[in-house]
């Protein structure tokens, strides 16, 4: 075929090629909601096609907003977790010092009832010793008077009564710029307190029990005649010279008389939690005795201005 | 059979189009991708059976873009096979060499087929408002289509080379092939 029988060609096949969708399109312009062969062999091939990469890109889709929002579910629960660690921390910290400031609270005020001058200290350690019971305190400043047998009280958690004897002061000594002292706790089998009991005021001697896990004492040398029941409230005689008079111990747990014994045999349970003690105050001097002549004494005159007549 | 390849992953592309473009957030501004099988058929109708063959392949790629978009059949598929066969006309005197040169004639590709369609559809009386939110459409959708035309055609060119005789490979790998 020659050039010219060849664009003659082409430019026919052109031409139908041009005419051909022209008069298709003209055909159904009018008609576009029915189907055509066409169509449905394009939409029969086509159709299904879509949908299969339709499912497919949706799968991925979904999937993959489901891995981005497992991974910020992940991220957020982590960030959850920290921010609530802290928070618990916090909180648990302000619930100590909240404790702490209600217990410092409680210790202020015993410290401003008790008639002596006293010194507060921080209990630092516990000899861990099944015979022995003392604790072992640092003073939160040193006044350079603290001595041996000093009496030691501090508040008594719980129990109704504003402060209750912890012992007394058993070793004195100072390591690298602090000072620190040993208590022989009131039930150190060591220690031996005049007590009296009760309303009645039956009187014994406070010794801590040997041996024992919990932290009880009992009560020796009160006489089978003296009515002692439990419950009874055991404070300081005074005698003895270490502790002032009237500071609570403990109250009574246990009595048995026995018929032969010329003693009963008691047991008191103290008011102080020996197993949390924190802080405590040390009784540096006694309280100044009573003036025996304190309603006599009339106060002074004024230095100016009329005298009354007496 | 590089017309018939090229024309069979024309129409698996268009399909995967409408599939996919959806997903997009530029959906309302899709690339003609059938006017650029048009036009590239068109420029290399010379080396497999001229013009005809061209036009032909470019009224089967029309014909699935007018069921795939839901136009009256026949529209997309005579502006196909117009801008096949002026590609054609135009080949001997076009060398495609550069992204800016791809990227203009899928631009012009897209153009010409917004006015076949829109001279189709006027000339059959229909309605239309070509305001300026078309006329925006249409420039938007010819950027994108010069877009797709960058990366699409050297992709048309390797699977030309890969189904082609050697001759033709070289050409066509070269780039050369027109």
């Amino acid at each position: 075929m020659t050039t010219v029988g060849r664009r003659i060609r082409d430019g026919v096949l052109s031409v139908v090629l041009l005419a051909f969708p022209a008069l298709v399109f003209h055909a159904n312009f009018k008609t576009q909601d029915s189907l055509n062969i066409l169509d449905k062999v394009v939409l029969k091939i086509a159709a299904p096609l879509q949908a299969v990469v339709g499912w497919a890109v949706r799968g991925i889709g979904d999937t993959w907003k489901s891995y981005l929002f497992l991974v910020d579910v992940q991220g957020e629960n982590q960030e959850l977790r920290a921010s609530n660690r802290e928070l618990r921390a916090a909180l648990a910290e302000k619930t100590r010092l909240a404790a702490h400031a209600a217990h410092l609270e409680k210790l202020l005020g015993l410290r401003r009832e008790t008639p002596a001058e006293t010194v507060a200290a921080r209990v630092v350690g516990a000899k861990m010793s099944p015979y022995f019971r003392v604790t072992r305190l640092q003073l939160e400043d040193h006044t350079g008077t603290l001595r041996e047998n000093l009496p030691v009280i501090a508040v008594a958690q719980g129990s109704g009564a504003p402060g209750a004897v912890v012992g007394l002061i058993h070793k004195v000594y100072s390591a690298a710029g602090r000072t620190f002292a040993d208590v022989k706790l009131a039930v150190d089998p060591r220690s031996k307190i005049d007590v009296k009991v009760g309303v009645a005021g039956a009187r014994g001697v406070l010794r801590g029990m040997q041996g024992e896990t919990g932290y009880t004492c009992r009560l020796e040398y009160v006489d089978r005649a003296d009515e002692v029941k439990v419950g009874d409230i055991v404070a300081t005689s005074g005698i003895g010279g270490f502790f002032p008079p009237d500071l609570l111990i403990g109250k009574v747990s246990k009595v048995v008389r026995l018929d032969y014994a010329l003693y009963q045999e008691v047991e008191v349970e103290p008011f102080i939690d020996f197993s949390k003690l924190d802080e405590v105050l040390i009784i540096l001097a006694a309280p100044p005795p009573p003036d025996p002549d304190a309603a006599d004494k009339l106060p002074a005159p004024p230095a100016r201005g009329p005298v009354p007549a007496r | 059979m590089r017309t018939l390849a090229i024309t069979a992953l024309a129409c698996l592309t268009l399909v995967l189009q409408s599939a996919l473009w959806r997903y997009l957030p530029f959906e309302l501004a899709a690339p003609d991708l059938w006017a650029l099988f048009a036009v590239y058929l068109g420029l290399h109708a010379a080396t497999e059976g001229g013009a005809p063959v061209a036009g032909l392949a470019a009224l089967v790629i029309g014909l699935n873009q007018d069921v795939l978009a839901g136009a009256p059949t026949g529209l997309f598929g005579f502006s196909a096979v117009a801008i096949a066969l002026v590609a054609a006309l135009l080949s001997k005197h076009l060398l495609l060499r550069g992204r800016v040169a791809i990227g203009g004639t899928g631009m012009t590709a897209s153009l010409l087929g917004a006015c076949f369609v829109l001279g189709l559809l006027g000339a059959e009386g229909a309605e239309l408002r070509p305001g300026l939110s078309l006329m925006a459409v249409i420039v938007v959708q010819a950027f994108m289509t010069a877009l797709a035309a960058v990366p699409l055609f050297p992709l048309l060119r390797r699977v030309e080379a890969r189904t082609s005789r050697q001759r033709a490979r070289d050409l066509a790998r070269e780039g050369l092939l027109r």
